[in-house]
């Protein structure tokens, strides 16, 4: 069956690049634009990953993270944040929230991203 | 701003902003306090051993007091602006950098999408051209900004490094083959030279590519087109030294004070090559010190270049 993995991003293009590299792998996905529909679309759709950004609309990466961890229902769904931001601040933070990855944006090509999420599903 | 100030520590927020200790102005603010005293016991003295009048030794006393109150004030006041301005335009960079790399993250994965579509399709040969130099050129700009933020992150010092065993004679050697057919436009020749048995030495793997990819970038795009570049790594003593060689433009003498500096360009620099921001040595030099090695070079105007750093081996 294919795997599910939810986009938590709301920039439309982004969501749109990622969705043609991940679907051409053969990947079922889910999108969110902001942090609220990307949580309870975590609950409802169960997916095998999250793919999550840090500055979200009406809730943030942060604030997704830890509703994530503390639900017993999602806490075990592996979350790899995608952001632009890498100070030493945001990566300790969702470190200690327990992502499996943090990847700054501009620094990985579609096909790197999705070795990474098939490394992280171990497929 | 993003919550890198862990405390409220005073000589913190003056490290945070990048301010050296005589230009911190809570520091000046102490010290100006302890110059005051000893001004004011000072005049005390003179005033009590010349004048018998007591009134004149308290005049003298509060008016010197109270110039070097005026005094430091205009000082302290001046530096404080400097302090505010240093920590306004790292965040002015930190911000536009951000800002920057979204677009270029949509920039990237859409031309990555096209590429690879246009491999399947049998485009016109001009359009694949046209997709590259997007591509070349986003990469370009995302280099940029990950400098402008290294920067800021040195300046601040904010600058995390991991510290692993790592081997600096891999790293050379995936390098010189990742830059062979870039040298070959150049018409330049990249060789690293054979070290048995290289050890292994502590450093940040991501950055110490970085200071190499840079070190090795300048040599084939300051060659003048045409030569060779050499590669050597040496032990000296508890270091592993590593050596790059060319016979490029070289840099005028009066100016080589100054290449470690932010934002710098030499002369023949700029009038080789019209890219280059000037922060490739000044990160390069950052990164090498704070993993506790040094970072040098000799150069000689048309004739090349020698740059070198050190890093600990693992014991």
């Amino acid at each position: 069956m294919a795997k599910k993995i939810l986009f938590i991003e709301d920039e439309p293009a982004l969501q749109k690049a990622l969705a043609n590299a991940f679907v051409r792998e053969g990947f079922e996905i889910i999108q969110a634009l902001d942090g609220e529909t990307g949580l309870r679309l975590a609950k409802q759709k169960k997916p095998d990953l999250v793919l999550l950004d840090l500055i979200l609309p009406r809730m943030d990466g942060f604030e997704v993270l830890r509703k994530l961890q503390q639900d017993q229902e999602t806490k075990l769904i592996p979350v790899i944040v995608l952001t632009n931001l890498e100070g030493m601040g945001e990566v300790q933070k969702v470190i200690e929230l327990g992502v499996r990855d943090y990847l700054v944006k501009t620094n990985y090509k579609l096909d790197e991203l999705v070795e990474k999420v098939k490394a992280t599903l171990s497929l | 701003m993003f919550g890198y100030v862990k405390d409220g520590h005073v000589f913190g927020e003056c490290k945070k902003s990048g301010l050296g200790l005589w230009e911190c102005p809570p520091f000046l603010f102490i010290v100006m306090g302890f110059i005051n005293i000893c001004a004011m016991l000072g005049s005390y003295f003179l005033a009590s051993r010349y004048s018998e009048e007591p009134m004149v030794a308290v005049l003298v006393v509060v008016s010197v007091s109270i110039l070097i109150l005026i005094i430091g004030n205009f000082v302290i006041t001046g530096f404080n602006k400097i302090a505010e301005a240093n920590l306004l335009k790292s965040e002015f960079i930190g911000i536009v950098s951000h800002q920057l790399r979204s677009p270029l993250s949509v920039f990237k994965w859409t031309t990555d999408i096209l590429i690879k579509e246009a491999a399947n399709k049998k485009l016109n040969p001009d359009d694949g051209t046209y997709l590259n130099i997007l591509k070349e050129n986003t990469e370009r700009m995302i280099e940029l900004v990950n400098l402008l933020l290294e920067v800021n992150r040195v300046e601040s010092n904010r600058m995390m490094l991991a510290r692993n065993p790592i081997s600096l004679y891999k790293i050379s050697e995936d390098m010189v083959n990742s830059v062979a057919w870039y040298a070959k436009a150049y018409n330049v020749e990249v060789e690293l030279q054979p070290l048995p048995s290289p050890p292994d030495v502590i450093g940040d793997m991501d950055r110490v590519r970085m200071v190499v990819q840079n070190l090795i970038d300048n040599a084939i795009r300051y060659s003048q087109g045409k030569g060779k570049i050499d590669i050597y790594l040496k032990r000296e003593g508890g270091f592993l030294k590593w050596e790059i060689h060319d016979n490029g433009v070289g840099i005028p003498r009066e100016q080589q004070k100054f290449i470690f500096q932010k934002f710098f360009r030499s002369d023949n620099a700029v009038k080789y090559q019209t890219q280059g921001s000037g922060l490739g040595l000044y990160i390069a030099k950052a990164i090498i010190e704070e993993l506790g090695g040094e970072i040098g070079f000799k150069s000689e105007i048309d004739a090349g270049s020698t740059f070198w750093f050190t890093l600990p081996i693992v014991k």
